[in-house]
């Protein structure tokens, strides 16, 4: 599985992934505002503040959608399938697009439990999560 | 906006559809081009503009620029020379960036092409421009998980199949009574092809829970529009189509525009989108969607035509999906729909894909269709594009 696509990283989302680095997934929660926002960067998108903080979050959340690809259209994935594309909902209250792994393909639902994970690609550990 | 009938489509022209034999993307695209000029009566250095919404298999920055560089057009004369990226939502949103030329005077005489080679592939193969489209996707928090165009239907699929309760055969069914409309049309891709929901049901799944049979097409293709101010109706060849109404809405359901499925509120923006375009484009132009006699719906995937009637009005929340399954967008139905057989059927040949939808459309008000409505005299196109974040409605009206 060599190939696969790393993250391209920003100054916004340095910190980030060197929690995940950590095995630690952070979300943003607005130091003005309280509220979330997914994906990180430098600036609220609600109410245009600059005070973005970091936040450990619960690394839990539900499966708010999901696909089985089982035909990959980028060849870097061709090994990898089926694999279990999904955006899921954490308990912080943002969605992000991750994979669901050690799962049983055919029982998985829409709002599962699932909790989150990492998994090693390319020299990053990118956040992934499975059943709970 | 009152745009109404200010801007006329002189010209149409379609080249290599389904499959371009051997010719390159740009040739496909100088046929296209030089056909839609020839109807329209009006000689390449008299345009001067021209927009592009780029290309999947070979994508260069300034695409519009190749095009008119590959095909001669005059440096003296180019004023509005534009590359419009912008996926499925370039054809429409390419259409109101004309008028929008046109209307201000900074073109007369503009017109939209797009071409591509994606089935014969002559620049990159089909995978490359596929796995090239899978790039498209976010960089950072997208690609590294390899959310393909089909895995990103696929997960507004399964959340619409669920919350309505909409079976995998309703599902089918949309991609059937849209590919039939091909299956009459004499040069669509999938001409004389006739598909029933067994045989979607039994295609293989690319993406879970959608099958082969329900993705868009991948085709070469070109085609052409040449557009004008309405005024000029006398100095040309062809009796104009005229553009009544461009309004676009950038669906998000958040109240802030977006660009990645994460930052939508929902993934039903097809539908809120297209209820806050479509109202605002039949506002200006002064009608009732009653009064729409041909509609045209961008339907990649099944789940994309149902949320779009939703949001037009057609159907109810979640019943869109029924409504076209059910017979009634066929050509005597109350409301046909992509009468060419669309992305489903007809050509999808990457960005310019929906633009074959203004070309049928031009073709109904003209009456020069192969699935003719009878007196088709106002045709409603309803773009969508770049990831449920654009969603164009145009209102076309023959005189």
């Amino acid at each position: 599985m060599e190939n696969l696509p790393v993250p391209f990283v920003t100054a916004d989302s340095e910190p980030f992934w060197e929690a995940c680095n950590r095995e630690q997934l952070l979300v943003q929660v607005c130091g003005l505002c309280g509220r979330p926002q997914w994906y990180p960067r430098g600036r609220c998108r609600y109410c245009y503040s600059y005070e973005m903080k970091w936040k450990e979050a619960s690394g839990e959340g539900n499966v708010y959608s999901f696909s089985i690809v089982r035909r990959a259209t980028d060849p870097a994935f061709a090994g990898m399938v089926p694999y279990v594309v999904a955006l899921v909902e954490l308990d912080e209250g943002i969605r992000m697009i991750t994979h669901i792994t050690d799962c049983e393909l055919e029982r998985l639902e829409i709002g599962a439990r699932v909790v989150v994970h990492f998994r090693e690609q390319g020299g990053f550990k990118l956040p992934v999560f499975r059943p709970k | 906006m009152n745009w109404k009938g200010r801007v006329g489509i002189f010209g149409i022209g379609e080249a290599g559809v389904g499959r371009a034999h051997g010719k390159s993307a740009f040739m496909i695209q100088a046929e296209a081009i030089d056909s839609a000029l020839n109807e329209a009566g009006i000689s390449l250095d008299e345009v001067d503009g021209i927009i592009n919404p780029n290309s999947l298999s070979d994508p260069r920055l300034r695409y519009a620029q190749s095009v008119a560089e590959y095909i001669g057009m005059s440096a003296d004369k180019l004023r509005f020379v534009q590359t419009d990226p912008l996926g499925g939502a370039a054809s429409g949103q390419s259409i109101h960036h004309a008028v929008m030329s046109i209307i201000s005077g900074y073109a007369s005489v503009v017109v939209v092409s797009g071409g591509d080679v994606l089935r014969s592939a002559s620049g990159q193969s089909s995978q490359g421009a596929q796995a090239w489209m899978s790039g498209v996707m976010g960089k950072e928090f997208e690609n590294p998980y390899g959310l393909s165009p089909v895995a990103f239907f696929a997960l507004m699929t399964r959340r619409y199949m669920l919350e309505y309760g909409v079976s995998a055969e309703t599902m089918a069914g949309v991609a059937v009574a849209l590919r039939a409309h091909a299956a009459t049309t004499p040069g669509a891709h999938l001409y004389g092809r006739h598909v029933s929901v067994a045989d979607v049901l039994q295609s293989p799944l690319i993406a879970d829970p959608i099958h082969r049979l329900e993705c868009a097409l991948i085709s070469d293709g070109a085609c052409a529009l040449v557009l004008a101010s309405a005024d000029r109706r006398n100095g040309y060849k062809k009796k104009p189509v005229l553009v009544d109404a461009a309004a676009i809405a950038y669906g998000s359901g958040s109240g802030k525009i977006h660009e990645h499925m994460s930052q939508a509120a929902d993934l039903y923006t097809p539908r809120s989108a297209a209820r806050v375009a479509s109202r605002q484009a039949l506002a200006d132009a002064g009608i009732s969607l009653d009064d729409v006699d041909v509609l045209f719906a961008y339907d990649a995937f099944p789940v994309l035509p149902s949320l779009l009637v939703e949001g037009l009005g057609y159907a109810d929340d979640g019943r869109g999906a029924e409504f076209i399954a059910g017979g009634n967008v066929s050509l005597d139905g109350p409301i046909p729909m992509n009468t060419n057989g669309g992305l489903q059927g007809y050509c999808h040949s990457g960005y310019n894909g929906g633009m074959f939808m203004f070309t049928e459309a031009v073709r109904q008000l003209r009456g020069e269709a192969h699935n003719q409505v009878p007196n088709a005299h106002i045709a409603l196109v309803q773009g969508y594009g770049s990831h449920i974040s654009r969603f164009p409605t145009t209102i076309l009206r023959s005189e």
